[in-house]
């Protein structure tokens, strides 16, 4: 009898703004994986902060 | 079988990627450059430096460092779109950095071209956008611009995640 295997993780992005001109426009914004957020936080790009109203 | 280029469309983000890889690229904000004529030449030029032998009177080269290649789009002006906005500043600008994206679109086909669509064949490549200059107006002549993008690594390919 086989068994039914789990559904995959599904991709958790996270959203980022850029906070420094050696990576492009301030203010852009990436939504790398997690498992690379990493090094853009080590690049100078930050999590968006989210708003009291919009908090999950 | 050997495709040619039609329906191929260009996007462009206004930063860099932290790793040049398909997942530094897809993390970023694309926005299309409509009215594309001309795609940038992406690739690598490599420096050779030829070593003389007096003794056989042959030249041999020895390989030296690459660099990306320095190349020019262009496009018929579109009233208003984002894209050629973004593309535009970035060549205007001082630092200039700018990422492009190359897909070969397989979606509904509409007027700017076939939609992307998960899986979709992508070149990506970042830079320095630089020199735009509008179409010299004659008799025989239209409006659009060209602008110049000097690659700054190497190109990576990939297909659009999900």
């Amino acid at each position: 009898m086989s068994k039914n295997k789990p559904a995959p993780a599904p991709v958790k992005r996270v959203e980022l703004v850029n906070t420094d001109k050696r990576n492009g426009r301030v203010g852009q914004t990436a939504a790398p994986l997690e498992t690379e957020l990493d090094a853009w936080l080590g690049k100078g790009w930050k999590r968006v902060e989210k708003s009291a109203g919009n908090a999950e | 079988m050997t495709q040619n280029h039609i329906g191929k469309t260009i996007y462009v983000a206004k930063a860099l990627p932290a790793t040049n890889d398909a997942a530094g690229f897809a993390a970023l904000t694309w926005v299309q450059v409509k009215g594309l004529i001309t795609l940038p030449q992406l690739g690598t030029t490599h420096q050779m430096t030829d070593i003389p032998d007096l003794a056989t009177g042959f030249d041999s080269a020895s390989k030296g460092a690459g660099k990306g290649v320095d190349t020019t789009m262009s496009f018929r002006e579109v009233d208003a779109d984002p894209g050629q906005a973004d593309l535009i500043e970035q060549a205007d600008d001082n630092d200039g950095l700018l990422s492009v994206r190359i897909v070969s679109g397989t979606g509904v086909v509409g007027p700017d071209g076939p939609a992307p669509v998960t899986g979709d064949k992508v070149e990506y490549a970042q830079g320095i956008a630089h020199s735009h200059q509008p179409n010299q107006g004659d008799s025989s002549s239209f409006e659009g611009f060209s602008a110049g993008f000097r690659q700054n690594a190497k190109t990576v390919k990939g297909t659009l995640p999900a």
